[in-house]
């Protein structure tokens, strides 16, 4: 086609540019077409980049069609090209979707926006423009406005050079990592700012950031009006309120909250399901659903199970209250976890094939499928046995329903109040409850429990399905025990009613909040023991030993993939209790079944010369949530000796406090031997009861009995072994002293040995660092009964500032220690400067071990404190340590009296 | 010491076998070997004494070990009546004369003095001492020594050391199986089976989670506690979180977890 004739000074000058707004000029008028190319040429004549965008701009908006915005728009490139070359560009590339959204309101937010913006400097421009675009790509053409009129609040004011710089940067990448059902409102909140205080809306998005982001449209609003109010009052104030630093603004926000965090649940549902399932079941935010277990998880609402973990919405806030989130959240936990307690992954398709329904509909398939390649990637029985229908997707579906109702009845055997509690919960349709069809009536009727009537909503044909299938259901679920392999026979019986359903249908189809049954994800997440499992299996059945594989595979995953050969002999298919003698074959396993009974050990690495001794620990793995067992290795070390007086010198410099101390320290001692007198009983006669006794009878008085006096040797029965961080940071200056934090560190150690040789408490010393899990150093200062000599105290003085902190590996091992002191009392006090942090060691994985370390001491009754030095206050050290627990002391200085006086209140009688 | 404290035990003490300790226990008892009864608190080993010396026709002396428990205590005395010093048997004095089971409950917690006592009389001299009067007593052949305590909850070296433990045959105890305690819990309770057996099942499931800060797992006997107040008509869950939860722990998240496991079972 040719092109039209106004095009031809352009193509003159740069044929590509001209080729580029042919194919959007057709039918364009003469006198437009003059004008837009007239433009083009002005601004490749001011600047060549100028003028490329303006031609890329009419080409886009000619394309768009945009052609009633073309005047609109040359205008406006004309204007901004007047203030400059780099104006006109931008405005070129960004009004071109401004305008393509159609919207007269949008673009003269932009314009008057864009005004407000070039005030201040064109280096102001560039990155909103460029966020405006993303959010008119991503269809929210409403926030866009909102954008605009947010920026123009912000900026139409005195600013100083760097809040401009920061707000500019800040803001637009703010408000596009905002969720777009979420960015108005917060954007709203944000312009209400704007005129009190520009710092609030920094302090507003690092309060999103910590917590606010889960409180609804009417919560924000509440929220931001308290902190204007405390703002007024003191704008430092409302500042540390909006950011969520103050207690009181932490409270308000928990209280405004409507969603809940599955963070803020997880440790009640952990202990809780560790409860229920017999075992560590991690939950994991459905972020987290590992690729490999397959797709399938849609975010919002849904909750699924590997075998493993749970997995469960990081966030909820389906309800409109914050309850309502909570109570779905955990009775799904409930329910979904029932799929581990009551082995649904167990399924044995050997067992289920006993059944005569189950024979019938696949039993060829099955024995088929057992004869396939060994090597072929192993299937679970479940994924085998919906393979044997000519729908798999529908008996799939079927299994779903009828296996939710065998959970569902078994819960309600052993937890009738969880059932009562929590299934009108999840009988509850979801807000995006798909249309109700056959299976959707099937599964309320089934797994739901409820009547076939009102699980039919009035379709004749459902409920005659409805009610056939509840009749086999309630036939086949009779026993109380009834097992997994139930639901197969069940799903045979039920699933030819349903075959001329269109199996589109049942591929499609997922059950209420998308509690899908995942045989796919199991087999991912235990794809290594399966794999023994299998190769044990056909092992024993080439000898002729009986053996049920979902039988073997539960064991081997309950055991962590270890297996005795007397559990395996339990799991004989023809086991009748372990009654009687064992039969042929099972008496004496042989060698080879014994070696593939076995685990491979780990080899650790060779170790230095001043290593006493090694010992092996566990660690909590909290991805996996569970223990890592003998996982870390921690050597017993000598403190390398120095030469030196720092003892000496201590003592010395801090003469007047160890004076004090000694003094303190003497009034917290008992009395050696306490006498108690008027005892009906005791070890001696009273005589000065004795002769009161007299006295009486002479006088005719009825005398007391109370004659005898006890002996009691009052003593401390205190046990404290004090645990000193001595990782690299250690090494860090503390102001105003001249010294590191291990120096003061070291300085509270000669003063608290002074003490408590006066107090006569027992106490040991010992330091931890290394790197890695299996080179955790243990430096013994100080044993429990070593006497305080020139040996100990020249370690106390030969610390040095090592490599990591494996906090929990530290604490076990001091915990070990602990244990075998002979005390009534028995403390741990943790001295560090930080959080735990090591090799692969980090965070919340750190932050778990070391509060897992703790708690296993105290339930062998042994009290901790920590007290940490040199950080400022943080409410992550009440989550690892129990608030209760720990002390902050800012100054590192105050360290030797504060410690003191800590140990004194803690062991106060 | 009263003979009051000396107990004929008349009518058979309510005890549930788990295994074979009461055939191991008459066992020790005909050999006239003392016994040490290892296991956590409550789970039936002061009943299971009982039981025993109902069912050896002999006399029961119990003592409770703690810290003050002088040697003196468990010997005798002398005490004052009408003018003179008169010597009273300690309770186990008592039960060595008289041929009866002595029973030291939380052996770990009596002082260190007592431990000398014990020796002379569980190995094969089976003698007493009685230093203040003088005395050697040969025990009876009836007599019977028998401890308890709690490896959990004691520190290794709080634990006896060897040369006690060496002269005792140990029986180990444990929470019964499910089927068991719930029998003993309805017997004890005076409840149905229908209410023993979730509180057993919640027992079980409390027991799982002592690494979560528990120092010890629900009894048999704080669930025999909590089916007597549902027998008194508290309702279930209140009775539970009064006799189960609030003894086992005061920390508010655990106490979450254990309510949420009561309202679970009830």
């Amino acid at each position: 086609m040719p092109s039209p004739a106004f095009l031809q000074p352009l193509n003159a000058l740069d044929p590509a540019m001209a080729r580029c707004l042919a194919a959007g000029t057709a039918g364009l008028g003469e006198t437009d077409g003059r004008a837009m190319v007239d433009t083009i040429l002005w601004a490749v004549d001011k600047e060549i980049h100028f003028g490329q965008a303006a031609a890329a701009g009419f080409a886009r908006l000619l394309d768009g069609g945009g052609r009633p915005w073309l005047e609109d728009y040359r205008r406006a490139v004309r204007r901004s090209g007047r203030q400059g070359a780099g104006l006109g560009r931008l405005v070129a590339q960004h009004l071109v979707p401004v305008l393509l959204a159609g919207d007269p309101a949008l673009t003269a937010a932009f314009h008057r926006c864009l005004g407000v913006l070039m005030a201040k400097g064109l280096y102001l421009v560039r990155e909103p423009l460029r966020a405006l675009d993303q959010l008119l790509e991503g269809g929210d053409r409403k926030g866009a406005q909102h954008f605009l009129v947010l920026l123009q609040a912000v900026f139409d004011r005195h600013l100083t050079y760097h809040q401009l710089l920061n707000l500019g940067h800040r803001i637009p990448r703010a408000v596009l990592a905002m969720p777009p059902e979420a960015r108005r409102r917060r954007m709203t909140q944000l312009e209400r700012l704007a005129p009190l205080d520009v710092r609030l809306l920094d302090a507003l998005l690092e309060g999103l950031d910590r917590g606010l982001e889960r409180l609804d449209a009417a919560g924000l609003e509440l929220f931001v009006t308290r902190a204007m109010r405390e703002a007024r009052a003191d704008p430092r104030g409302g500042i540390r309120f909006l950011a969520l630093v103050s207690s009181r603004a932490r409270h308000l926000c928990h209280d405004l909250q409507v969603s809940v965090a599955l963070e803020d649940l997880r440790p009640a549902l952990t202990a809780y399901l560790r409860a229920r399932c017999g075992r560590e079941i991690p939950i994991r935010p459905l972020a987290d659903w590992p690729p490999e277990a397959g797709s399938g998880v849609p975010p919002g609402g849904a909750v699924a199970t590997d075998g493993r973990a749970l997995f469960l919405p990081a966030e909820m806030g389906i309800f409109p209250s914050r309850e309502a989130n909570q109570r779905l959240v955990e009775a799904m936990a409930r329910f979904e976890s029932a799929v581990i307690e009551f082995n649904t992954f167990a399924f044995d398709l050997e067992r289920a094939l006993k059944m005569p329904a189950c024979r019938r509909r696949a039993g060829g398939a099955a024995a088929e499928a057992a004869a396939r390649d060994p090597q072929a990637p192993l299937l679970t029985d479940l994924e085998r046995f919906w393979g044997c229908f000519g729908h798999p997707a529908l008996a799939a579906a079927v299994f779903t329903a009828v296996e939710h109702g065998r959970l569902r009845q078994r819960l309600a055997q052993r937890y009738p109040g969880l059932v009562r509690r929590h299934l009108p919960i999840l009988r509850e349709p979801p807000p995006d409850a798909p249309a109700a069809g056959v299976l959707d009536a099937l599964y309320r009727c089934l797994a739901l429990g409820l009547s076939p009537e009102a699980s039919a909503s009035g379709d004749p044909r459902h409920l005659a399905l409805c009610r056939e299938a509840w009749t086999r259901f309630t036939v086949l679920m009779e026993a109380a025990d009834a097992p997994v392999e139930a639901s197969a026979e069940a799903t045979c019986r039920i699933y030819d009613r349903l075959e001329d359903s269109p199996a589109a249908d049942a591929a499609a189809w997922s059950p209420p909040w998308r509690r899908r049954l995942r045989p796919e994800a199991f087999r991912a997440a235990f794809s290594d023991i399966a794999r023994r499992a299998e190769t044990l299996y056909r092992h024993l059945q080439a000898r002729g030993l009986e053996i049920f594989r979902g039988d073997l595979l539960q064991k081997l995953i309950r055991d962590n993939g270890a297996l005795s050969p007397e559990v395996l002999q339990g799991l004989r298919a023809d086991a009748d209790g372990g009654a009687g003698d064992l039969p042929a074959g099972w008496d004496r396993l042989d060698p080879e079944t014994a070696r593939l009974l076995r685990q491979a050990a780990s080899q650790p690495p060779e170790d230095e010369e001043d290593v006493i001794r090694v010992h092996w620990f566990r660690e909590w793995d909290r991805t996996t949530g569970d223990y890592l067992h003998r996982h870390v290795r921690v050597r017993d070390r000598q403190v390398p000796a120095a030469a030196g007086d720092h003892y000496a010198r201590t003592l010395q410099r801090h003469a007047g406090l160890v004076q004090r101390v000694r003094k303190a320290f003497e009034l917290l001692k008992p009395q050696e031997l306490q006498i108690l007198r008027r005892w009906v009983e005791g070890d001696d006669l009273d005589y000065r009861a004795l002769l009161e006794f007299a006295l009486d009878r002479k006088m005719g008085r009825w005398p007391s009995e109370r004659l005898y006096i006890k002996r009691l040797k009052q003593h401390r029965d205190v046990a404290v072994l004090l645990l000193v961080d001595v990782s690299r940071s250690t090494a860090n200056p503390v102001s105003g002293t001249g010294s590191s934090v291990l120096e003061v560190a070291k300085e509270a150690l000669v003063l608290f040995s002074q003490a408590l040789e006066r107090l006569g408490d027992r106490y040991a010393i010992a330091a931890y660092s290394g790197t890695g899990r299996l080179g955790v150093d243990y430096f013994r200062v100080k044993d429990f009964d070593e006497p305080l000599g020139d040996t100990v105290r020249a370690r106390i003085g030969a610390l040095q500032p090592q490599r990591s902190t494996r906090m929990g590996a530290a604490v076990r091992r001091a915990t070990q220690e602990l244990r075998r002191a002979d005390s009534r009392v028995r403390l741990l006090i943790l001295l560090g400067d930080g959080f735990p942090n090591d090799l692969d060691y980090k965070q919340a994985y750190a932050i778990d071990d070391t509060r897992r370390a703790l708690w296993e001491a105290q339930s062998g009754n042994i009290a901790t404190h920590a007290i940490t030095v040199n950080l400022p206050g943080n409410t992550q050290l009440d989550e690892l340590y129990g608030h209760v627990h720990h002390n902050v002391i800012s100054d590192v200085s105050e360290l030797p009296d504060k410690l003191l006086r800590i140990y004194g209140a803690l062991t106060r009688g | 010491m009263p003979d009051t404290l000396l107990r004929h035990i008349g009518r058979e003490p309510y005890y549930l076998s788990a295994g074979d300790e009461i055939r191991l226990f008459e066992a020790a008892a005909g050999a006239r070997l003392p016994v040490m009864l290892k296991g956590p608190t409550g789970c039936g080993k002061t009943r299971f004494v009982e039981h025993l010396a109902w069912r050896l026709g002999r006399p029961l002396v119990t003592v409770a070990c703690h810290e003050d428990l002088f040697a003196s205590d468990l010997i005798g005395r002398y005490l004052l009546a009408h003018d003179q010093t008169v010597w009273q048997d300690g309770p186990l004095t008592t039960a060595v004369r008289q041929g009866a089971i002595c029973y030291l409950d939380e052996i770990v917690e009596a002082r260190k003095d007592t431990t000398v006592v014990i020796h002379p009389l569980t190995d094969t001299r089976r003698l007493l001492s009685i230093d203040k009067k003088g005395e050697t007593i040969e025990a009876h052949p009836d007599f019977m020594m028998v401890i308890s305590y709690n490896p959990g909850y004691q520190s290794i070296l709080k634990d006896l050391k060897p040369s006690t433990r060496q002269r005792f045959v140990s029986l180990a105890f444990d929470y019964p199986p499910p089927d068991p305690e719930s029998r003993i819990v309805a017997h004890e309770g005076g409840i149905g089976p229908e209410v023993a057996e979730p509180l057993v099942a919640l027992a079980n499931r409390i027991r799982t989670i002592r690494e979560h800060g528990l120092t010890e797992g629900a009894s048999t006997r704080l669930l025999i506690s909590a089916a007597q107040l549902i027998r008194g008509g508290i309702p279930a869950p209140a009775a539970c979180r009064a006799a189960v939860c609030q003894p086992l722990t005061d920390d508010p998240r655990l106490l979450a977890t254990l309510e949420a496991l009561v309202a679970d079972f009830f």
